[in-house]
């Protein structure tokens, strides 16, 4: 028992520039005098660039090929399915299990892919993937203390549709439970590690892009988002020891969205994918003559022979057929602007390594900044517009430390090795 | 009148729509319950004596018992019966082992394909019904299909009052739907009062029969007790809801489902 | 319960006025909602700290279809213990009136339902419009949200006075006007702790309340020919009853070429009816050989439709392609059909706002409701809609697709042809 007592505060999606943004324009003061006095970065997401992978590679220190979560959903080759992974899915250790075998209390709320919350040595509540409170907590029982709270999962991001008014308020009544609750736990429960993560912001971001980063009609609104953050952040640093580690960090960083480049539609446009006809086009409904189908976010499977159900693309042609596939995508341009949608494209060995390594796509796309890449199986458009404003992005995660050699870290992954020394 | 009489009138009146307009019609009839009530429908349309072909896809996989009641029937009602299989794909090999969806697709789909594509339908009249699928509540009576054989579900032509879609393009055929707005407990009232002749696989044998039959290789019995129509009529009539309770996996999944769908992550 | 009685009806009203919820509530109230939907639905809202969130149950039936999994039977229908009921899908948004026209097209009544907080909104007006052109009569007016108002009686009056007076240049009479919360089911199945001021039915008792279109039988004969079979040399002439009652031995008159002729037998498969009526798909054959085809009409002398070239109508234009006046069309009415032109737009109206955009106009924009004049190429028969429906009502076609719905105000006097 030789580490100080640490705290991690997650904020979900939001990138450095904007942090510091709220710093100099005095909306964050608190965090503001962080980091004047203690050091900060930019770091480096995970391919691809999305919570569940993002927060999994955190709490495991390892890469997807090693903790097997590829994405928020995936697919079973045989018999072909579409899954949702949930941290049941993952297959290596915790840093909230591994400190608690330790002996070090142990308390995380919220953290995403912790949904089904697993035994710690103390209090795991659930992420937003929780279907319902009472499922959210270890211990069990824990969740009545949170139902009479008013504790909120998540905010309805469904509600958006309906009135953005209702989806801004529902962001709001969500974080005040969230906080409020978060530092009730804080004060009056034991811990060695506290880690409590912020969902709303990345809600934010894909909702208000414009109003979060601007002017617009509910800036107001998401400036308020960012003041009740920074008012816990301050509220947490009178509270803990001055010896403490306290650890501020996003997961990946936004942009604005341009387009949402629908690449199961570019794939059928090119010939790759085919569907039975006369059914609605999805997954179940592929035709066996696909070359390769997509999920998202810009992953891509090839459709083969010995491992998915139908697979028709010979295994010796497996390499052949992925260059192939490549040259077709890497020319992807907007039909408006004729700028470049896609910046990078990676063969699944490139950027990872590890025992799950087969259960990655074949081939993972990252975008141009501003290209969100998405898999519908049914649209007619390549390029469309969305009513998600705002996307995730890879090279602008903030982090920042008091006590905590963050230099050391480049991207997300090398987080846990510091928390652990 | 009573309610299967509306739908039965209302049912002739949209065969006799659908052969006047095109001429080269056809109905598909896989043997099961919906068809056979089609075939029923359309033999008193024309008075006993149906004017265009009755197609089956044969998969070469079907059960016995539907074979046998195919012949017979066909051969008591005096139908002009066209059996089409697609003799390319079985010759490849091709078969509910080596894989069911490229079954399906070859046995069935394209095997109808070809047969509309050789035999020159403008129409075919198939037994669907709205409430056997979520996505058949959108369906129109006449159904245009493009050259691919598509359904353009999105944007469907206007269907007023009895006013039916009857001009195509050269490419396209229409899918004409005479059952849709009938539901599963209608099919069997009627065929009870109608006294329908079907396929005895339907009732319960042994403690199992089956609500929908095809292919011997990929269908399942249900249990059931109902061994005679009035007994299958008691059992949708008392159980249509606990058929498909889903598993507490399936249901968490599907909440799931619509977080990520609404966060614009599926 | 009288299983074999059904009605249909369309809910109809803008887009997030609360018809899902109201769907969501009647499967609820009614015990018509699958046990899985109700926990996964109590679910949902219980996680989002909300009441019973009814909205959910079109929400899932929608994700089900978008899905492509398949929806329990049931789930299409609901009943109370007096019939069973279908409820018509009709979209909401203005996207998709091609669809609102479909579904109110098949529905025997409507209920119009109006956000209590929003009040009236073009939409409202725009499908109440579509329900009178289209002959829906029954109409049930829902003012819903009450909640959101604090069930307030003003609020109410206000809204029913301000749309009574709207449908009443519709020549639509709604015959209830019911406050209700579909979320919270005030009015729904139960009556409301919440509004003591109203003493009125609830939506399921009105809706038990509602009649089927009443039986046509006793109308005077009218029988449009669908198709002409030779069979075992007979010839038989096929249709459907449209009004009245047809029997053997029957003097009946073929309508345009008006030859008389009498019934000989009514053909029905393995039946030897004496008589039909309406709404019934028979065959007859006649005594006297006769030239009949398709789109002639069988009635009796004394009472026959109108034959005409010239017909003024309200038409309702549902295409994104505009109609320049003079531009050929085909026009369906019935088993006729025939090529027709628009000859007068004699007033345009905003089917929104029922204001006049323009008299003695040129051309007809998509959503447009207008008084036509049309001419046909040769004559039909047709009858005013009110008279006889099924002769009172027709499409029109362009490119092959169905471009505008409409009905007969009147036939107008063919300058050739003598109309009765």
């Amino acid at each position: 028992m030789n580490l100080p007592k640490t705290v991690v505060i997650g904020i979900d999606g939001v990138p450095f520039d904007f942090l510091i943004q709220q710093c100099d324009k005095k909306i964050m003061p608190n965090l503001a005098d962080i980091i004047a006095n203690h050091p900060h970065k930019k770091m480096k997401s995970v391919y691809p660039a999305i919570s569940a992978v993002a927060w999994t590679s955190y709490m495991t220190g390892r890469n997807p090929a090693v903790h097997n979560i590829f994405g928020f959903i995936d697919r079973n080759p045989n018999p072909l399915e579409l899954i949702i992974n949930t941290g049941a899915m993952r297959k290596c250790e915790t840093i909230f299990e591994s400190l608690s075998k330790k002996g070090y209390r142990v308390i995380s709320i919220n953290v995403p892919m912790t949904y089904p919350p697993f035994p710690v040595n103390g209090i795991m509540v659930g992420c937003f993937m929780t279907p319902e409170i009472s499922k959210v907590s270890y211990p069990e029982e824990f969740y009545r203390y949170l139902e009479s709270r008013g504790y909120v999962i998540d905010p309805d991001a469904r509600l958006f549709d309906e009135s953005p008014d209702k989806f801004m308020h529902d962001i709001h009544r969500s974080l005040d439970a969230r906080l409020a609750i978060g530092f009730d736990i804080l004060e009056d429960r034991q811990w060695d590690f506290y880690q409590l993560h912020i969902m709303e912001s990345d809600r934010l971001f894909h909702f208000f892009w414009d109003s979060a980063t601007g002017n617009g009609q509910y800036s107001d609104a998401c400036r308020l988002v960012f003041r009740k953050i920074d008012d816990f952040i301050g509220r947490v640093c009178s509270f803990i020891p001055k010896d403490a580690r306290l650890l501020i960090l996003s997961d990946h960083g936004f942009c604005k969205t341009r387009r949402e480049v629908q690449l199961n539609t570019l794939l059928e446009k090119a010939g790759l994918l085919s569907f039975v006809s006369g059914k609605i086009k999805s997954l179940a409904t592929m035709h066996p003559s696909t070359v390769c189908y997509s999920l998202i976010p810009g992953r891509i499977f090839l459709n083969l022979s010995g491992r998915e159900q139908y697979g028709t693309v010979l295994q010796r042609d497996y390499d052949t057929v992925r260059h192939q596939i490549k040259d077709v995508l890497q020319n992807l341009k907007d039909p408006e602007t004729a700028d470049m949608a896609i910046d990078k494209i990676f063969f699944r060995e490139e950027i990872y390594s590890g025992p799950f390594l087969h259960r990655a796509a074949d081939i993972i796309l990252h975008p141009k900044n501003g290209y969100d890449l998405k898999s519908h199986f049914d649209k007619d458009h390549v390029f469309m517009m969305s009513n998600i404003s705002g996307m995730h992005t890879y090279d602008d995660a903030f982090i920042c430390g008091i006590n905590l050699p963050i230099e050391k870290v480049d991207e997300i992954k090398d987080v846990r090795a510091i928390l652990e020394s | 009148m009573d309610h299967l009489s509306c739908l039965e009138n209302q049912s002739i009146y949209i065969i006799r729509e659908g052969y006047n307009r095109f001429r080269d019609v056809a109905m598909l009839w896989s043997i099961g319950k919906d068809s056979t009530t089609l075939l029923w429908l359309i033999r008193k349309a024309f008075f006993g004596n149906i004017p265009f072909p009755c197609l089956h896809l044969d998969t070469g996989y079907k059960f016995r018992e539907i074979y046998e009641f195919r012949d017979r029937i066909a051969k008591e009602w005096n139908l002009n019966l066209k059996v089409h299989k697609n003799e390319t794909a079985i010759a490849r090999g091709v078969s509910p082992h080596t894989g069911k969806l490229e079954c399906c697709t070859e046995l069935k789909t394209n095997a109808l394909k070809d047969a509309i594509n050789a035999l020159r339908f403008k129409a075919l009249f198939l037994g669907i019904r709205r409430d056997e699928h979520g996505i058949r509540a959108k369906e129109r009576v006449f159904s245009p299909r493009d050259k691919q054989f598509e359904w353009n579900y999105k944007s469907q032509p206007a269907e007023l009052w009895d006013q039916y879609k009857t001009e195509t393009l050269d490419d396209e055929h229409i899918r004409i739907h005479p059952l849709l707005g009938w539901t599963e407990l209608d099919i069997w009232e009627y065929i009870r009062r109608e006294g329908i002749p079907i396929v005895l696989l339907y009732f319960a044998k042994n403690g199992k029969r089956y609500r929908s039959i095809g292919c011997e290789t990929c269908c399942n019995p249900v249990d059931s007790d109902a061994d005679t129509v009035d007994a299958v009529i008691e059992e949708l009539k008392t159980t249509t809801l606990t058929e498909r309770s889903g598993r507490a996996q399936d249901k968490e999944s599907a909440y799931m489902m619509q977080k990520l769908r609404s966060l614009g992550y599926m | 319960m009288n299983d074999s009685d059904v009605l249909s009806f369309v809910i109809v009203g803008h887009v997030d006025h609360g018809k899902s919820t109201l769907i969501g509530r009647l499967f609820y109230d009614t015990g018509c909602l699958p046990e899985e939907k109700l926990v996964e639905i109590e679910q949902a809202s219980k996680q989002l700290g909300r009441p019973v969130e009814f909205g959910f149950v079109m929400d899932h039936l929608r994700e089900e279809r978008d899905q492509g999994i398949t929806i329990d039977t049931s789930q299409a229908f609901f009943k109370t213990s007096k019939r069973k009921y279908v409820i018509i899908d009709a979209p909401g948004h203005v996207e998709f009136m091609k669809n609102m026209v479909t579904g109110a097209s098949q529905a025997q009544a409507a209920l119009l339902i109006v956000d209590a907080q929003e009040g009236v909104r073009p939409q409202t007006k725009r499908h109440a419009h579509i329900l009178s052109l289209l002959g829906v009569g029954q109409v049930v007016v829902l003012i819903n949200k009450m909640d959101l108002v604090s069930y307030d009686k003003s609020v109410y009056e206000r809204l029913k006075q301000e749309l009574g007076d709207f449908l009443a240049t519709l020549n639509i009479n709604p015959s209830q006007y019911i406050p209700i919360s579909a979320s919270y089911g005030d009015q729904v199945a139960r009556r409301s702790a919440s509004m003591p001021w109203y003493s009125g039915l609830t939506v399921l008792e009105c809706l038990d309340t509602l009649t089927k279109k009443e039986s046509l039988e006793g109308c005077p004969l009218l029988m449009p020919i669908q198709d002409v079979y030779k069979i075992n040399s007979k010839r038989i002439y096929a249709g459907r009853v449209a009004a009245g009652t047809i029997y053997a031995g029957m003097e009946i008159k073929v309508m345009p070429q008006e030859q008389l002729a009498s019934v000989k037998s009514i053909e029905k498969f393995l039946e030897s009816p004496i008589q039909a009526v309406a709404g019934e798909s028979i065959g007859i054959t006649t005594t006297e050989a006769i030239f009949a085809e398709r789109g002639h009409v069988i009635c009796t002398d004394g009472h026959e439709p109108s034959y005409t070239t010239r017909i003024k109508a309200n038409v309702f234009w549902m295409s994104k392609q505009p109609y320049v006046k003079g531009g050929q069309l085909i026009l369906k009415c019935s088993t006729q059909e025939v090529f027709a032109t628009i000859q007068t737009i004699c007033r345009r109206i905003d089917s929104a706002t029922l204001e006049i955009i323009a008299e003695d106009a040129d051309k007809l924009k998509n959503l447009d409701v207008a008084e036509v004049i049309i001419t046909v190429e040769k004559p039909v028969c047709i009858a005013p809609f009110n008279d006889v429906e099924e002769m009172g009502r027709f499409v029109l076609i362009r490119d092959n697709d169905v471009c505008a719905g409409g009905i007969v105000i009147e036939p107008l006097p063919d300058p050739d042809i003598r109309v009765r």
